[in-house]
């Protein structure tokens, strides 16, 4: 579902990536960890086509990444959903509006748009919230709205850029519980939190810890860890 | 389809995101279509008197003073069979002098009971106006008047042809580059516009994007947008153009001048609207490429 082989990337002379491989199965959860500045950021972006790949290979739902042409970009992207930690949603437009946007761009008929944003608002606990504007809501409601928008295409790989961040402690662990229960759903899920908390909650699910750039840590054989210059696989 | 109208409509009603930018473009590309416009009727009237009354070759002959009646009648109808002759003046000696006497109010009487008429038998043959060898023909045809039976001299109208010839050739050297000009000034006000709205909206466009809209799914409303502020535009450009036309119709309309001004043939009036149509959406397009 998700390959990962020596990806580097660079900002001019700052190094955000260095030769980073890993790989991940169809409907697994990963958390990857890391302090600010740790690449964390970089990696995801990397992952849904925000950035080019330059070095190393990236293959994403069956994407090659690095030889994907931006006419191609659209159609990755309707398999792979973000979630950001400024939410991303427009404050002018009423939940529903925000999360049929996601189903309006594939070209689907309304009948279906409305069944679906329907079924994952109330899903989401935002049922009597459906026509109000986004910009009146509370910032944990509008994360949720913003996870609304992600999970209503059914994406096969749901990335999260801190989803937590802006939120207390409480709707961060409700949050979590959302994106486990998309998860089960078979849905793989790639979640960047530099909250060691929420990761020591979940213990089951895959963790991989990004210091300056290079995967320093990883809790499964799927990723290598980064030893002055070398990679290796961590057992 | 239904995608598509939907987009059409999100088009013109992102219009109003920026109202005033939005009538400023809407004045400016008005004020262009109607400056254009204006500068077309000017010049196609202008040019179609100069074709019509002026462009023509005209030739005056004088026979000698002596010369036999019969054979200067003779002349006069092998005139007429010329090609492409449009009109043939004649006059009789008696003719000329009556005709000269009536621009002497004073001493008219005087001139017409003179005992003799200086004036020679005389013809005014006119040509429609052609393209092509003007010079060439223009020789030839000289030398085989100057041929006629007892001709004393031809002269030709060559300062009316060669006006109408300079004319021609101006329009056609300016006329090309200030409507270029004039295009370029409406694209960049129309392009400007959209880039606006295209900033404006910046934040949706990024979020359309990362949920895998196409770039046409992004770019139509704008397109739309650009085609709608230039078709209306030019359709309010037209219509200034009519009123003003109605009220300046007859400026020239007296005696001896007739030039009564007219409107933009159809077919011009329509490409006024058009072409800013196609002018804004390309600029649009250029507008929201990247």
């Amino acid at each position: 579902m998700l390959n990962v082989t020596n990806l580097s990337h660079n900002f001019g002379p700052y190094w955000a990536l260095k030769n980073c491989s890993f790989s991940l199965d169809k409907g697994e959860f990963l958390f990857l960890t890391g302090s600010s500045g740790a690449g964390k950021t970089t990696l995801l972006r990397l992952l849904y086509a925000s950035l080019p790949v330059m070095r190393g290979n990236v293959t994403v739902a069956g994407y090659n990444l690095r030889a994907l042409p931006a006419r191609k970009v659209p159609d990755l992207r309707r398999q792979v959903s973000v979630v950001f930690q400024d939410f991303k949603i427009l404050p002018y437009r009423t939940v529903y509006q925000n999360v049929a946007m996601a189903l309006e761009v594939r070209g689907l008929n309304q009948v279906h748009i409305d069944r679906r944003v329907r079924a994952v608002v109330r899903g989401l606990g935002l049922e009597s919230r459906i026509n109000m504007l986004c910009g009146e809501l509370s910032g944990g409601e509008q994360q949720r709205v913003a996870v609304a928008r992600s999970v209503v295409v059914n994406p096969k790989i749901l990335l999260a850029d801190e989803p937590t961040g802006n939120l207390d402690e409480e709707l961060a662990a409700r949050m979590i519980g959302i994106f486990k229960q998309f998860h089960m759903h078979g849905t793989t899920v790639v979640l960047a939190t530099h909250s060691s908390d929420i990761v020591r909650m979940h213990p089951e699910a895959r963790q991989l810890r990004l210091e300056h750039g290079k995967i320093v840590a990883a809790n499964w054989r799927g990723a290598e860890i980064f030893s002055d210059g070398i990679s290796e696989v961590h057992v | 389809m239904r995608v598509f109208f939907k987009l059409l409509e999100q088009g013109v009603r992102d219009i109003a995101l920026h109202p005033w930018a939005q009538l400023m473009t809407l004045l400016a590309v008005t004020f262009i279509t109607f400056l254009a416009g204006l500068m077309l009727i000017g010049v196609g009237n202008l040019d179609n008197e100069l074709r019509v009354t002026r462009g023509e070759v005209a030739f005056q002959i004088y026979w000698k003073e002596n010369a036999s009646p019969e054979r200067v009648k003779t002349a006069w109808r092998s005139l007429r069979g010329m090609d492409g002759v449009i009109e043939v003046l004649t006059y009789t000696p008696q003719q000329a002098l009556k005709d000269l006497s009536s621009t002497f109010p004073g001493g008219s009487r005087a001139l017409l009971q003179a005992e003799s008429n200086p004036l020679p038998y005389t013809a005014v043959i006119k040509f429609a106006h052609r393209s092509g060898d003007v010079a060439s023909w223009k020789k030839a045809t000289l030398a085989a008047l100057k041929g006629l039976p007892e001709v004393r001299s031809v002269r030709s109208s060559s300062l009316k042809d060669e006006v109408s010839r300079a004319w021609q050739e101006l329009s056609s050297t300016f006329m090309a580059p200030v409507l270029v000009f004039l295009v370029l000034i409406l694209s960049m006000a129309v392009g400007n516009t959209m880039k606006l709205s295209l900033i404006s909206r910046q934040d949706e466009i990024e979020i359309l994007k990362l949920v895998g809209a196409k770039n046409w799914y992004i770019r139509t409303p704008l397109l739309v947008g650009g085609a709608l502020l230039g078709s209306v535009g030019g359709l309010f450009g037209v219509i200034g153009l009519y009123a003003a036309w109605w009220n300046l119709k007859d400026t020239f309309n007296f005696a001896p001048l007739y030039w009564e001004l007219h409107f933009l043939p159809v077919d011009q009036a329509l490409m006024l609207i058009l072409i800013p149509m196609l002018v804004g959406c390309v600029s649009s397009w250029v507008a929201v490429r990247n």
